[in-house]
């Protein structure tokens, strides 16, 4: 689990996964239906590992964004804990995919979140359980 | 479990781990020591997740990635199937670290690895275990360099 550190738990626009204002980053847009965040991403060369082949940390990204995205849109601030990635099909450059992820329970401070990703015509490539935690740390400064 | 893993991969300049040519990638450059693999990562504010938080899923690229190579240097090319990164301490921004990895298991198609990486004074900050699919030989003119200590391009 994690542990200390850091006053504060807020949000930037250099954030890797979503960051407008990070040129490197996966610019990821989540919508939120009252329970459900979902993007859709297409990656691309600079996102693969194996020629041809994205990344599974950048797949491990993704997930982690949807879900900490997921819980943040559900009013949660929190950061990951365990991180379980399972991966169901190598992803090509090019192919777009959607990520869906949602919280499933919350205890106290424990967090836990779920997150798939597939094809557009809905074929599995991935998906991911997160147990989250709010840091003891977090709180005062919101945004 | 991956369903259909390919044939056969090839390494890339342009991997986001550790290609060369890749503009937004972590430029990583690995040792092997006959066992493991070790390289250091400072991450910097493109790597952000929360404001001076480093981004999970970054973290989580760098452990996938020295995992690939530990396999790399015993001369299979693998498929990460499963992952799970347990995460033990918030990685601040310019904190530099120390990655190993290594391989636990190697059963024909089945590849166990794990990984750690630490902040320079042995403090934990994650630490990964996977399964891979052996996704062809790693051939020695393409593998990374067997030699002990030479750093790979």
């Amino acid at each position: 689990m994690v542990a200390k550190q850091q006053k504060s738990i807020t949000t930037t626009d250099m954030c890797f996964g979503c960051g407008k204002d990070n040129p490197h980053s996966l610019k990821l847009k989540v919508e939120w239906d009252g329970k459900t965040a979902k993007a859709k991403f297409t990656p691309n060369e600079f996102h693969q590992g194996f020629t041809g082949i994205v990344h599974g940390g950048v797949i491990s990204t993704i997930f982690d964004e949807a879900m900490g995205q997921a819980a943040y849109r559900a009013g949660i601030k929190c950061v990951t804990g365990t991180m379980l990635v399972k991966f169901k099909r190598p992803l090509s450059v090019g192919e777009p995919v959607i990520v869906t992820a949602s919280v499933t329970k919350k205890v106290r401070r424990l967090v836990e979140i779920e997150a798939k990703m597939t094809l557009l015509d809905g074929t599995p490539v991935a998906e991911a359980q997160a147990t989250e935690v709010i840091p003891s740390w977090k709180a005062e400064s919101e945004g | 479990m991956v369903a259909e893993p390919p044939k056969s991969v090839f390494y890339s300049d342009l991997c986001f781990g550790c290609g060369k040519n890749n503009s937004i990638g972590l430029k990583l450059k690995f040792k092997w020591d006959g066992k493991a693999v070790r390289t250091e990562f400072t991450p910097n504010r493109l790597h952000q997740g929360w404001a001076e938080v480093i981004h999970g899923g970054i973290i989580t690229a760098v452990l996938d990635e020295a995992m690939a190579y530990a396999a790399g240097y015993e001369g299979i090319k693998c498929i990460t199937a499963t992952m799970q990164t347990r995460f033990k301490r918030p990685l601040s921004v310019g904190e530099a670290t120390i990655v190993t990895a290594s391989v636990t298991r190697n059963a024909r198609r089945l590849v166990e690895t794990t990984a750690k990486m630490t902040l320079k004074d042995g403090t934990l900050i994650a630490e990964c275990t996977a399964k891979q699919v052996a996704a062809g030989e790693a051939e020695w003119e393409e593998r990374p360099k067997k030699k002990s200590g030479e750093e790979l391009q």
